[in-house]
């Protein structure tokens, strides 16, 4: 376990610097202060039905992901932030557990009184819905397929993955191949109307 | 799927394309499934992509997850001890405000006075004189708003006539009003009592000098209903007396210590319209005392 204790200007420098592995330290430095997780509980206690802690680790991840693009000058100003996450993720929380609710007491309500008090809302899909989504996806693509897409996520190029792997003609063969898996993933759909639903609803709604 | 569908996509994701491109490539996803299809496969492959970041993260927040349980049961320690003091202070501030804010909440209740006789109050207060040993305050009980017994005793000592200025103002000693000294001293009442039955009926000058000895005599003796027709005689008197004032004063203190209020009250008026009356002071005091 790397040190995590860094103070409040040394976060500031960390995040300025551009160098991934310090913004992940400043990050962890952030989440570990108990500070924002106590405003994230009470942030919680107000929207009853939200999970502080879920809600404290999606707004990290949030400020993680986004850290590249946001610049901040102090600290005051990456705490305000946060507070300002940590607001939203608990009431997207909220906003997808009410939805969840309204699903499973549908058929539990007379239809009548369902119409008058909770119009149906079945095209929506819950952040939880959509992730057990894409696992799914993830797991019927393949290994090679799969790879590919992990070491993009790593933030790798085509092209520097084709040499990870010792491919001669690296660019062009690593593009064909991400093309080819792209094309099994649109046939993969076609056998599988389902998934290809809850996809448009996702998109188009 | 061609090359073409391809480069197609990926110029429309990456926003290279011109305007007329973009509606005319817009158009052909209607009609083209596998065009449509192949772009639904790249979007789902950007939304893989940053589903397998978000995982990644989200492993990595959780390897930190035992630090900040116990950073925060640190600071739940110290939080814990500032808010019980915030909390005992917002309640006494709520208290203080409340208490302040509303005088209309209601008071505690107190305990009703206990009537005791006057006359066992009286003889307390006598004993507790008589044994200087004894803290007066401290033993008798005070059994109405005001102790009556306490008042009249500390007139007590003003019960009798001043002899200088008696001689001074009658010119000449008088043997009437000495007889009935006299008599007083040696306890001899009823003849005391008909030598001033005599000198009414003589219409003899000393008459009410009589009558103000036999009124201190009773009052002294605590028998306040026998020493009221005395001073009611002098404080009647139409001409001018030297002693109108304290028959007046005596015959309220009469009237307290037989708790008759409302002829005390009556009494008490007619003294404070006298300004130059001697008991004034002692008069308005009273009256407050019976106010309250």
């Amino acid at each position: 376990m790397t040190e995590t204790k860094f103070s409040e200007q040394e976060i500031v420098e960390m995040l300025q610097s551009g160098d991934k592995e310090e913004q992940e330290k400043a990050v962890t430095g952030l989440y570990v202060n108990p500070k924002f997780f106590s405003y994230a509980q009470t942030v919680c206690m107000f929207r009853l039905h939200a999970n502080a802690q879920e809600v404290h680790q999606e707004a990290f991840i949030a400020f993680w992901s986004n850290v590249e693009k946001l610049s901040f000058s102090s600290y005051a100003e990456i705490a305000k932030y946060l507070r300002k996450t940590i607001w939203s993720k608990a009431k997207d929380q909220r906003k997808n557990q009410h939805y969840d609710y309204e699903k499973t007491s549908y058929g539990e309500l007379q239809p009548s009184q369902q119409e008058i008090l909770h119009p149906p809302v079945e095209h929506v899909i819950s952040m939880e819905g959509l992730r057990a989504l894409w696992q799914e996806i993830l797991d019927l693509i393949g290994p090679p397929c799969k790879e590919i897409l992990y070491k993009q996520a790593e933030g790798y190029s085509l092209k520097e993955i084709a040499q990870l792997i010792n491919m001669e003609a690296a660019g062009q063969i690593m593009k064909k191949k991400k093309q080819t898996c792209r094309e099994k993933l649109a046939a993969l759909l076609k056998r599988k109307p389902n998934l290809q639903k809850q996809l448009a609803q996702f998109w188009y709604e | 799927m061609s090359e073409e569908m391809h480069d197609l996509i990926e110029a429309y994701l990456d926003k290279r394309m011109k305007p007329e491109e973009e509606v005319a490539f817009k158009l052909r996803l209607k009609e083209d499934e596998a065009l449509r299809d192949l772009l639904v496969a790249y979007r789902i492959d950007l939304a893989l992509v940053q589903h397998i970041q978000y995982q990644a993260k989200r492993e990595k927040l959780n390897r930190w997850q035992p630090e900040l349980k116990e950073n925060i049961a640190k600071r739940r320690g110290s939080l814990l001890i500032k808010q019980a003091g915030l909390v005992v202070a917002s309640l006494s501030l709520v208290a203080v405000a409340l208490y302040w804010a509303f005088p209309f909440l209601p008071a505690p209740k107190k305990q009703p006075r206990r009537e005791a006789p006057l006359s066992d109050s009286l003889n307390q207060v006598i004993a507790n004189k008589q044994d200087s040993s004894k803290d007066e305050i401290a033993i008798v009980e005070p059994t109405e708003r005001f102790d009556r017994a306490k008042i009249i005793l500390s007139y007590a000592s003003d019960a009798q006539l001043d002899p200088l200025l008696s001689h001074q103002e009658r010119g000449a000693p008088s043997d009437a009003l000495d007889s009935v000294q006299q008599l007083l001293a040696d306890k001899q009442i009823e003849t005391a009592k008909g030598l001033l039955t005599r000198l009414q009926q003589q219409n003899s000058p000393q008459v009410l000098d009589a009558a103000m000895l036999l009124g201190f005599y009773h009052f002294q003796l605590q028998q306040f209903d026998e020493a009221e027709p005395y001073f009611q005689q002098v404080s009647k008197y139409p001409g001018y007396y030297l002693y109108r004032d304290k028959a007046e004063w005596f015959l309220a203190l009469s009237y307290l210590a037989q708790t008759k209020d409302e002829a005390l009250k009556q009494l008490l008026n007619e003294i404070l319209q006298n300004t130059q009356h001697i008991f004034y002071r002692a008069a308005q005091q009273l009256r407050a005392k019976l106010q309250k």
